[in-house]
């Protein structure tokens, strides 16, 4: 936890350093519904989780329209299992997300910018828990691939983003073909100019 | 420590949306011996035991249970006079209309019909198909005999009760519902490290004995404050004896002879009662003694004592010693500090001090934020007992116990020590 935060700081202080002018830091809080893919799907099906997102910001802009983004922030993944007679098993993640993805803004300069943006993730897994205790052989490490719309109003940012899994999370015997699906809805502020 | 605040924020998140309660259930059969084992993990310390004798055509049984339940007692396990014993084990749906296809009402508890009624397996599965439990909804229950044949009966697909019977010669329960152990891609996500360590352990031994299933426990159950051990029991079909263990105190032993309890009549006790809190302390075991006397110490609430010394762990020519503890009266200072806390409101609503009524109602919260984790007593007694023994021999191993008597009459036994002496 201290490592999360000390690299989250140090992003967030490395950014703003680099370029005072340009480069803008700031805070995410969202809301996530996440749930597995792949062909080895336990259970009769699967249903959405409820999760958290909370996080730091960076956003530089390149120019008017377009911009690269990044976050850095916890993110709550996983899913309900669902076995027979609308029985349901949550199995739980805690990620450390770091998606970069390159933004293009619409209407670039109006108070209400809508914006499109695409790029990769790259996650850490601090924290992988069921009912019965925690898993030891999910994967540390996750990719994926990230695409979101959004609005800016001002310093606010509304958006919602989808988080595509590529990488094969359980490393247990069985080697599962399962993969992260994450929608999240966020709300960010923006700090400075 | 944050990681683990996270954790233990999550595990209380899943618990309190899911309420389910870790619990351990086994049995096996090896050889001649055929034992049963069971942990219960609860946030209440109001475990109870309940004697019922054989009356009307009705076997006699021994349940254990928990008073505060709006029912004034609830049954959660125990075993009949027959030898038929079980526990309930919670698991994670929660189906409180659950109704088994095909079966009746019944107005009363059906684990408690089924121990007046069932002496084998196939008796209780008969039982539980003709008449609906609602229990099964948010549960299972792990039934086992003396004949070695043992049953895990949980909610099945399509609103049916799954019978799943022993396949081998061991079974085990915990929170998960067995039928997941037939589809590795489901168990693979709901894989219990308790049903893991007592599957790894009954399938590699040879052997069972009290002292294993002992053992089994120790690891299973949970020593900390969310849903702790209350209990761990193991019943011994051959001999008919239960071994009880109070709050993950192995130190101690409450041993059971159900017939011979039940001969006493009807009774309703609290469990923790039944137990003294006694400890041996020394000679520590496995120690050497340099000279002809020792001075054996313990600790315990116990009225009377008995201190045992014999050459062997079956105490076959063993040296009896009694000791009676003096009196001790202990001062009450959990109402002495509610008196001064309440007057600290009480000046604070009077004088109208912010900061002392802030402070008051801070604590109040924090003792109600407490009601999440459960404050087990200590299982270590502040009574210290010594008693001297002047005729060891040089050269010999020597095995000692202390049996507490309490006040209600219950003899609860300390495990066993071993000591040496040198040829002085």
């Amino acid at each position: 936890m201290k490592i999360t935060l000390t690299v989250f700081f140090l992003l967030l202080y490395t950014a703003d350093s680099f370029s005072q002018s340009r480069l803008q830091t700031g805070l995410t809080i969202g809301y996530n519904s996440s749930t597995f893919l792949g062909d080895d799907k336990p259970g009769e099906k699967l249903d959405p989780i409820p999760g958290l997102y909370l996080g730091g910001i960076i956003h530089y802009p390149l120019n008017e329209r377009f911009s690269l983004v990044s976050n850095v922030a916890l993110c709550l993944r996983g899913t309900k299992i669902n076995t027979f007679n609308e029985i349901s098993e949550p199995v739980l993640f805690v990620y450390l997300d770091i998606p970069l993805m390159a933004r293009m803004n619409f209407l670039p300069g109006r108070i209400i910018t809508p914006y499109a943006e695409l790029g990769g993730a790259f996650d850490v897994n601090i924290l992988s828990i069921g009912l019965s205790g925690p898993y030891y052989d999910v994967r540390k490490f996750d990719f994926g691939m990230v695409s979101g719309v959004g609005i800016r109003l001002g310093k606010i940012l509304l958006e919602m983003r989808y988080h595509l899994g590529l990488t094969h999370f359980d490393r247990s015997e069985l080697e599962s073909d399962l993969r992260h699906s994450t929608l999240s809805f966020l709300l960010g502020l923006t700090f400075g100019k | 420590m944050k990681i683990k605040l996270i954790f233990c924020l999550l595990s209380i998140c899943i618990v309190t949306t899911s309420e389910c309660y870790p619990c351990s259930t086994f049995s096996a059969t090896v050889g001649n011996s055929n034992l049963a084992g069971n942990s219960e993990d609860w946030n209440d310390l109001n475990s109870m035991v309940k004697f019922f004798p054989s009356q009307s055509g009705r076997f006699g049984k021994f349940i254990f249970g928990f008073e505060d339940w709006g029912l004034s007692f609830c049954s959660w396990g125990g075993v009949n006079d027959q030898g038929l014993f079980y526990d309930w084990l919670s698991t994670t749906q929660r189906n409180p209309d659950f109704h088994a296809t095909g079966t009746i009402n019944y107005s009363g508890i059906l684990a408690d019909k089924m121990l007046d009624e069932c002496a084998t397996v196939d008796e209780a599965i008969a039982l539980f198909q003709r008449y609906n439990c609602p229990g099964i909804g948010g549960a299972h229950i792990f039934v086992a005999d003396r004949f070695g044949n043992s049953v895990v009966m949980e909610e099945g697909e399509n609103n049916t009760v799954a019978v799943i019977r022993r396949n081998g010669n061991y079974q085990v329960a915990t929170n998960f519902l067995n039928a997941y152990l037939s589809d590795p891609e489901m168990y693979r996500w709901v894989q219990c490290p308790r049903y893991e360590y007592i599957d790894q352990t009954l399938r590699d031994t040879d052997t069972i004995s009290v002292e294993l299933y002992k053992s089994i426990l120790y690891h299973v159950g949970n020593n900390g404050n969310m849903s702790p051990t209350i209990y761990s029991n193991i019943y011994d079909f051959n001999t008919g004896k239960m071994y009880i263990y109070n709050y993950y105190n192995f130190e101690e032993v409450l041993v059971l002879d159900i017939d011979t309890e039940l001969a006493k009549g009807f009774r309703f006790l609290k469990l923790p009662d039944l137990f003294s809190k006694v400890k041996a302390e020394y000679p520590e075991n496995q120690a050497v003694i340099n000279s002809p006397s020792v001075e054996f110490r313990w600790t315990g609430d116990a009225i009377d004592y008995e201190l045992w010394i014999a050459e062997d762990e079956q105490f076959s020519n063993p040296v009896i010693i009694s000791y009676s503890a003096p009196e001790m009266q202990e001062a009450d200072f959990g109402s002495v500090i509610s008196l001064i806390f309440v007057l600290f409101l009480l000046v604070g609503v009077i004088k109208n001090r912010k900061l002392q009524l802030t402070f008051v109602l801070t604590v109040m919260l924090l003792a109600g934020c407490e009601d999440l984790f459960t404050n087990v007593p200590g299982s270590q007694s502040g009574m210290v007992h010594v008693k001297n023994f002047d005729n060891l021999e040089a050269g010999k191993v020597y095995c000692w116990k202390i049996v507490a008597i309490n006040a209600k009459g219950f003899q609860t036994e300390t495990s066993v020590q071993r000591f040496t002496t040198s040829n002085f």
